[in-house]
């Protein structure tokens, strides 16, 4: 397995820098702007207030959002091991999106959309709280924020 | 357009009639935003003798061309209006979630109308956008408000809306957002009620296009430095409160309705206490990484119940030290107390303070009030806090201000605050500067005008004797002109004035989100015509020198205490000079010159 974007939720503000400094890496067109609907990473807190969490994928050994799939558009990259999503092939059907349980696949202009780790994260960079940091994958850490996911849906 | 998102919502509550207008480029180029660009619109538009409680005022929600961009703290929004407090142009500024939300739905600005006949809410859904009933949430408190709006519209709505306060048309009351972020001051709430306008929710998924992201990408450095570098590291942990350590050893902590510059028992209510006993962790609002909000939650099994934001120092000193309750629990519910009905904490530590001196001097009693209302008695204070909210016996009097009764009981001299508002937890005559700011600036006592505690107390950018009236007028000018085109930005004002070169930062920031290249002096000549046109206004209103005041007790009664013992606020001297490099005349009437130099017709 490779690298991924690990949450440290005791550090989180939720300042949602990372959604918006994620949403300037996908603008297209030469078009930059800050659109955080956009983002590949989002940020919700718990009823009482007291959890603040980012939703971004855990790149799963074994990913329900690649077989759910109808088209075969998701899968994870052997040489990375991150999941990707081909936008050509997909559909935007929403099936992954309904597999993930842990809520980090969007759906944007009718496409499905999930953090595929950038070379150099702009969320890690925008987040100065040091909530996220770019991490080998790990088992354990990964089943714990699965763990946190579960807890504080989106 | 970059920066802006060119559109403009017009809400005629009278007939119930939503309009969307382009906006005007050369408004955005000459006023920016935020303030700035709203003191233009209602010196245009509004009839300037009108009541600010009566139908024909106008009500302006508004963000700037840097709110939502990456730049530094880029997530507020200010509400602009002519002040039923004051009877001047006001600027009340809140962060939170909702003003990021409001300007990705797709607007710069909202204004309000006439009045609406029956209770209304606004959703705004990006382009959708209606005005609905709010029978269900009018009476209720701000907490019960947002639920009962987010199932009516979405869970993931942001909410802005007034409570009891606003509603019973408080001069104090507040707009609060995201159920504990508040546009507080100067009674924008009351004129929200007014209009019977409960809420403005939004939901926004849109997009704010930059000229140069690569100059942007260089804000998350500087959130990194600054938190980072001392100041950041002690705002992060300690928040806003970090403030009444600062205050106190520089006995400039408004005590005892700023009898006094030193509360004995601050530290029983300051940073380090909160996170001993109340903080559950500190926040941050949208897009900001200095986290200075304060989430707290009373201690189970104690005498006060209850969970929420702050406080704040602001709260700190008003429903503090200046009314002496030393109790962080007490202090803590009495915030929580105005969050949940939308009161302003500081104006009503203003009244509070005003109303305990006079219950001592014996000009007002029990038989007034209905129960005695003795200085540092949490309990007294908290029953009225009710009171003022509901409207009920002696509420509705002192709903109408600290001005309002200090006048009313035969001794206005104990209203501390300028123009019918409070002061700030600052006291002038530790900090001189502070009281030239209080007398001239546009809505009376306001700490978000300017501040001069960098220069004076903390000595950035060059430290100045903070109890001399040397080169105050210059530096109260420039922190005048600062704040306003800061402001203007939609940004938040705390790194920008913490930071040494502040307004080389938020230039540059400026010129690359906009794309219009803009120096250091080029933003101060904004703020300069923002800062003057609102003078400008209030002059039409007939306000001059002889409003730009500062009570007696800061020009007359001598500091008890510490280094400014002895001490007394030197204003006359400094406002003579202050108005000449103004360009102002004697009465501090603008110039022509002056306003043709600026480039205001």
């Amino acid at each position: 397995m490779g690298r991924r974007i690990a949450f440290h939720e005791s550090a989180c503000t939720n300042c949602h820098l990372c959604s918006m400094f994620c949403s300037l890496a996908f603008t297209e067109n030469r078009i930059y702007e800050f659109r955080p609907s956009i983002a590949r990473i989002r940020v919700v807190e718990n009823a009482d207030d007291t959890l603040y969490v980012a939703h971004v994928c855990l790149q799963c050994e074994d990913p329900a959002c690649a077989e759910a799939c109808p088209v075969d558009a998701v899968a994870v990259n052997p040489q990375t091991g991150c999941v990707e999503i081909h936008e050509e092939t997909c559909i935007g059907c929403g099936s992954c999106m309904e597999a993930c349980e842990f809520q980090c696949i969007f759906m944007v202009n009718d496409k499905a959309v999930k953090c595929e780790v950038c070379d150099d994260p702009l969320c890690v960079r925008a987040c100065a709280a040091g909530a996220l940091v770019l991490e080998e994958w790990e088992a354990a850490a990964v089943k714990k924020q699965g763990e946190l996911y579960r807890e504080v849906p989106l | 357009m970059n920066g802006w998102m060119g559109t403009v919502l017009r809400v005629d509550l009278t007939l119930g009639r939503i309009t969307k207008e382009a906006l005007d480029p050369s408004l955005a180029g000459d006023y920016v935003g935020g303030r700035g660009m709203a003191v233009k619109i209602l010196l245009d538009e509004l009839k300037m003798d009108c009541d600010p409680l009566g139908p024909e005022n106008m009500l302006i929600f508004i963000n700037g061309p840097l709110t939502v961009t990456g730049v530094l703290s880029s997530g507020r929004y200010m509400v602009v209006t002519k002040s039923p407090l004051t009877g001047t142009i006001c600027s009340s500024n809140s962060g939170g979630y909702f003003p990021a939300a409001f300007k990705t739905a797709g607007y710069d600005a909202v204004i309000f109308t006439g009045q609406s006949e029956k209770p209304v809410y606004l959703w705004i859904e990006n382009d959708r956008v209606e005005l609905r009933d709010a029978r269900s949430c009018w009476g209720r408190d701000t907490r019960e408000t947002r639920e009962i709006i987010r199932s009516e519209t979405r869970k993931d709505a942001c909410v802005a809306c007034i409570g009891p306060a606003g509603e019973n048309r408080v001069r104090y009351a507040a707009i609060i957002n995201d159920a504990a972020r508040a546009a507080a001051r100067s009674g924008v709430g009351a004129v929200m009620g007014a209009k019977h306008l409960k809420a403005v929710a939004v939901r926004g998924t849109g997009g704010v296009r930059v000229a140069d992201p690569e100059t942007l990408l260089k804000s998350t450095i500087m959130a990194d430095h600054i938190k980072k570098a001392d100041l950041g590291i002690a705002f992060a942990e300690f928040g806003t409160p970090l403030f009444v350590d600062v205050m106190n050893a520089n006995n400039i902590m408004p005590t005892k309705n700023f009898q006094e510059g030193f509360f004995e028992a601050g530290d029983e209510i300051n940073g380090a206490e909160i996170i001993d006993r109340t903080l559950v962790r500190s926040k941050a609002c949208y897009g900001c990484a200095l986290n200075c909000g304060r989430n707290t939650r009373l201690p189970e099994g104690g005498k006060y119940q209850g969970r929420g934001d702050g406080p704040e120092y602001e709260t700190c000193y008003a429903l503090g030290s200046n009314i002496m309750v030393g109790d962080l629990e007490a202090l803590t519910k009495m915030n929580y107390i105005c969050n949940e009905t939308g009161l302003d904490t500081m104006d009503a530590g203003a009244t509070l303070g005003a109303l305990m001196e006079l219950y001592e001097m014996g000009r007002i009693t029990e038989k007034e009030i209905g129960f005695p209302l003795v200085w540092g008695d949490a309990d007294a204070a908290i029953r009225l806090l009710y009171m003022i909210a509901s409207g009920e016996g002696f509420g509705r009097e002192a709903g109408m201000g600290g001005k309002y009764v200090a006048e009313k009981y035969g001794a206005p001299e104990v209203f501390m605050g300028s123009k019918g508002q409070g002061f700030a937890g600052y006291h002038p005559r530790g900090m001189v500067g502070q009281g030239l700011l209080y007398a001239t600036s546009p809505e009376g006592g306001n700490h978000t005008t300017g501040n001069t505690i960098q220069p004076e107390i903390n000595g950035i950018p060059e430290s100045m004797d903070p109890l001399s009236a040397e080169g105050k007028a210059e530096m109260v000018i420039r922190r005048q002109n600062e704040t306003a085109f800061i402001e203007a930005c939609g940004v938040c004002l705390f790194p920008y004035m913490l930071m040494e070169e502040g307004t080389g930062i938020i230039a540059a920031f400026y010129s690359a989100v906009t794309g219009m290249e803009h120096s250091e002096d080029d933003v101060r000549r904004i703020g300069e015509r923002i800062f003057n046109l609102e003078r400008e206004f209030n002059r039409r209103l007939g306000f001059d020198r002889k409003d730009d005041t500062l009570p007696g007790r800061l020009t007359h009664e001598p500091h008890p205490e510490g280094i400014a013992e002895g001490n007394v606020v030197p204003l006359e001297e400094m406002l003579e000079r202050y108005y000449r490099l103004r360009g102002w005349d004697p009465d501090g009437v603008p110039t022509s010159d002056t306003l043709r130099r600026l480039g205001i017709p």
